[in-house]
């Protein structure tokens, strides 16, 4: 089932951030909101994550959803080591299984071989693949991430992509995924939501029927994608 | 490397010029004044303190008094994390307590080592005595540790649904090490002023305290002195053997050292 935003309503300080917002998002799929800095993205995630209640309007969400977040910063505990801090949100998974599931998803980040570094022993794009492991190593059906690729350099980050979507495509779990970055939508999403500024309005939505393996920043669709995207956004 | 190991013994050394300085006053100063039972010279001191170790009830009166000591420094450290993590964590808890600590804080000691003498048996007074002067050191050390509690992290875990109680054990306490620890090691030295301080009015049967009364009350200045000494050295032994500890279960568990 998709996650159905209706008609959602939210002041934050005589602010308004939204103002009868309607957004779908589908089901294993990636949704890329885009849109400038501080308009109210994170906001959203929050709304969705039920961390804040809209002033008025619904969520509708699957009956069983269950959410994992990558953060803007890897929010990894500093006393606890790589698989330590995996370990740790796993609580409701029987000891057994979990040892595996850690290796698994360290294994997918190509990070086993630093299970038993500490965060500060990690560079900073080593600590976001710990934090997505976790994120997918915790049984959620819906990802939210807000901004993960912020602050990495372009390999890092294209090499994060490649890696993202090897993990994601084993389950294909919802992800709602915020960012200002138009390369970054659109190489990750599947659904590209363009919000404008405050009070957030959905200026556009497009669908990226590209697949996956073949999307580059060489690629006709993209290119055609992009400029349209500029177009909009200038 | 070497640079600041030169620079570390060039420090201990003025130590020494200092621990030099301060005999060398003394000296001169019992010379001047020449009248043992005001200011003994300091070989006077050292051969009493001597005579009081080698005496065979020695470790009673020491271990007596490092016994209330501890207790009331470890009922104290518990009770302090305890409620201190209470009332980090609500703010009502926090208002409850805050007339308590507040009088706690501002009572003489004297009052305190008063009254104790009044509600309690005499060897337990330098106990109390010793957990209400500390207490208030611990907790609001722990207070104040909560409120720099990186507040990302308790957002990260409420959102995978860790419990507070697990969140208690692997985000408040590793991030209140160091506020513990300081908090500890600043009442340490405030325990014993104040056990002693207590043990000199309560008298109990052996204790430090007792035994600087005794020595008092026999005008015999240089025992006086000695077991002062006495006392000073337990201090900074207990705290330097409180630091190993604390850096000792750190390591092992957060694999790191702290700010």
């Amino acid at each position: 089932m998709d996650i159905h935003l209706s008609n959602i309503n939210f002041k934050y300080n005589n602010l308004i951030i939204f103002d009868g917002l309607n957004l779908n998002i589908p089901k294993g799929k990636v949704t890329a909101i885009l849109g400038p800095s501080g308009c109210g993205k994170t906001t959203l995630l929050n709304l969705i994550s039920g961390v804040i209640k809209p002033d008025s309007g619904t969520i509708d969400y699957p009956e069983t959803q269950i959410l994992s977040y990558i953060f803007q910063e890897p929010r990894l505990l500093p006393w606890k080591n790589v698989s330590e801090n995996i370990n740790y949100v796993l609580g409701n998974i029987s000891r057994d299984k979990r040892d595996e599931r850690i290796h698994h998803y360290l294994e997918k980040m190509e990070l086993v071989k630093f299970s038993n570094y500490y965060p500060r022993e990690l560079s900073g794009g080593m600590k976001q693949r710990v934090s997505i492991a976790r994120a997918f190593a915790y049984p959620s059906n819906t990802i939210l991430m807000d901004e993960p690729f912020k602050g990495l350099d372009l390999n890092l980050k294209l090499n994060l992509f490649k890696l993202f979507d090897e993990i994601w495509k084993e389950d294909q779990r919802t992800a709602i995924f915020v960012t200002h970055d138009i390369h970054e939508a659109l190489l990750l999403g599947d659904q590209i939501v363009v919000f404008s500024n405050r009070p957030v309005k959905i200026r556009r939505k497009f669908d990226n029927t590209t697949p996956y393996n073949e999307r580059t920043l060489q690629n006709s669709s993209i290119l055609q994608l992009e400029k349209e995207l500029y177009t909009l956004l200038s | 490397m070497n640079k600041v190991k030169g620079r570390t013994n060039k420090g201990s050394w003025f130590s020494l010029v200092s621990i030099t300085l301060i005999l060398i006053i003394w000296k001169f100063a019992s010379l001047i004044i020449d009248a043992d039972i005001i200011l003994p010279p300091p070989e006077i001191v050292i051969k009493s303190l001597i005579n009081i170790i080698t005496k065979k009830n020695f470790s009673d009166r020491v271990l007596n008094t490092l016994f209330r000591g501890l207790a009331g420094f470890t009922i104290s450290y518990i009770s302090g994390i305890i409620l201190g993590l209470c009332s980090g964590l609500s703010s009502r808890c926090k208002f409850l307590l805050q007339p308590i600590t507040s009088i706690i804080r501002s009572t003489p000691v004297i009052s305190i080592i008063l009254l104790a003498l009044i509600w309690f048996k005499n060897s337990n007074v330098p106990i109390f005595v010793g957990f209400l002067m500390s207490f208030p050191i611990i907790y609001g050390n722990v207070v104040e540790g909560i409120s720099t509690v990186d507040k990302v992290l308790l957002e990260m875990a409420n959102i995978y649904k860790i419990k507070l109680k697990t969140q208690i054990i692997s985000i408040y306490l590793p991030s209140l090490v160091p506020f513990i620890l300081a908090g500890a090691s600043l009442s340490l030295g405030v325990v014993w002023k104040s056990v002693i301080a207590a043990e000199v009015l309560s008298q109990p049967k052996w204790g430090i305290g007792t035994s600087l009364n005794e020595a008092k009350s026999f005008l015999i200045t240089e025992e006086v002195l000695a077991w002062t000494f006495i006392a000073i050295l337990l201090s900074v032994l207990t705290e330097h053997l409180f630091r190993l500890i604390h850096y000792l279960i750190q390591g092992k568990n957060y694999g790191h050292s702290f700010k």
